[in-house]
């Protein structure tokens, strides 16, 4: 069974996608902030992960994204 | 011992006849070994990459050759310039053996590298593109520092263009060489941006 919560893809096919494994407490802006320093760059995120995410203000602890 | 003027004559003529003897063996001697060092001259460069040790068992035996031009032993060289272009055209067979060798080897990683890097290049733009919009910069990362990565990352996608292009013309050897050039460049990159790979 395929899980929709699934990674998009393997990190063995792309060797230099990056990944962040969502923690408790984490929103998209946050994310944004660590990776980029700025949190209104949060939708380059959610775009990588439409797949997995349909709105951009929930995300769920555990789940893999993709960090353009 | 008598020595009668017979006696001197023979010896003289014998000792004439063997100057002209020497004299016409010298000029084929001569040619023997430059003919030799031409053909060696014409794949010395290739032959020092790909067969280093072989080389340098014909450069001695071509030493050995021309220690007897030296000593006047044209006859030595007469019969031993054969063998030794031989030995030449024996190099020619290993050099042209070995490279097709390594081109073959270069063509399956380059067939491997033009799938993967690309992936690294679009990795690294994604991150840039996101990186030069953003106002501030995330910690760890300063402006020099992304500065510095974005001029890395036009040297890297030069060097990628280079590759593609050396493939293109069938250079596998000369893609790889840059291919590996922009692998060090890019694991630059991304280490500067914060990026892991396997990340």
């Amino acid at each position: 069974m395929v899980d929709i919560n699934d990674p998009p893809a393997s990190s063995d096919d792309d060797p230099y996608a990056q990944y962040y494994v969502v923690q408790k407490g984490d929103t998209l802006s946050k994310i944004a902030e660590e990776f980029y320093g700025d949190k209104m760059l949060y939708p380059k995120i959610f775009e990588a992960n439409t797949d997995i995410l349909k709105d951009p203000n929930k995300i769920k602890p555990g789940q893999k994204l993709r960090i353009p | 011992m008598r020595i009668t003027r017979t006696s001197l004559l023979v010896a003289g003529f014998a000792a004439a006849l063997l100057a002209v003897g020497c004299a016409n063996q010298k000029e084929p001697a001569t040619k023997a070994i430059a003919d030799v060092d031409a053909a060696l001259s014409t794949l010395r460069d290739e032959a020092s990459q790909y067969a280093a040790t072989e080389l340098q068992s014909v450069d001695s035996a071509l030493d050995s050759l021309k220690a007897n031009l030296e000593k006047g032993d044209y006859k030595a060289i007469l019969s031993g310039a054969p063998a030794l272009q031989g030995q030449v055209e024996a190099l020619r067979q290993t050099v042209a053996d070995k490279k097709a060798e390594v081109l073959e080897a270069a063509r399956g990683q380059w067939a491997t590298a033009s799938s993967d890097l690309p992936k690294m290049v679009g990795a690294i733009q994604s991150r840039l593109d996101i990186l030069t919009k953003s106002k501030k910069l995330p910690k760890g990362l300063d402006q020099a520092t992304l500065d510095s990565a974005v001029a890395n990352f036009d040297t890297m996608k030069s060097s990628w263009g280079e590759a593609t292009t050396a493939a293109t013309s069938g250079d596998f050897v000369e893609a790889m060489s840059k291919a590996e050039s922009v692998r060090a460049k890019g694991a630059e990159v991304m280490a500067a941006l914060g990026m892991k790979i396997g990340g």
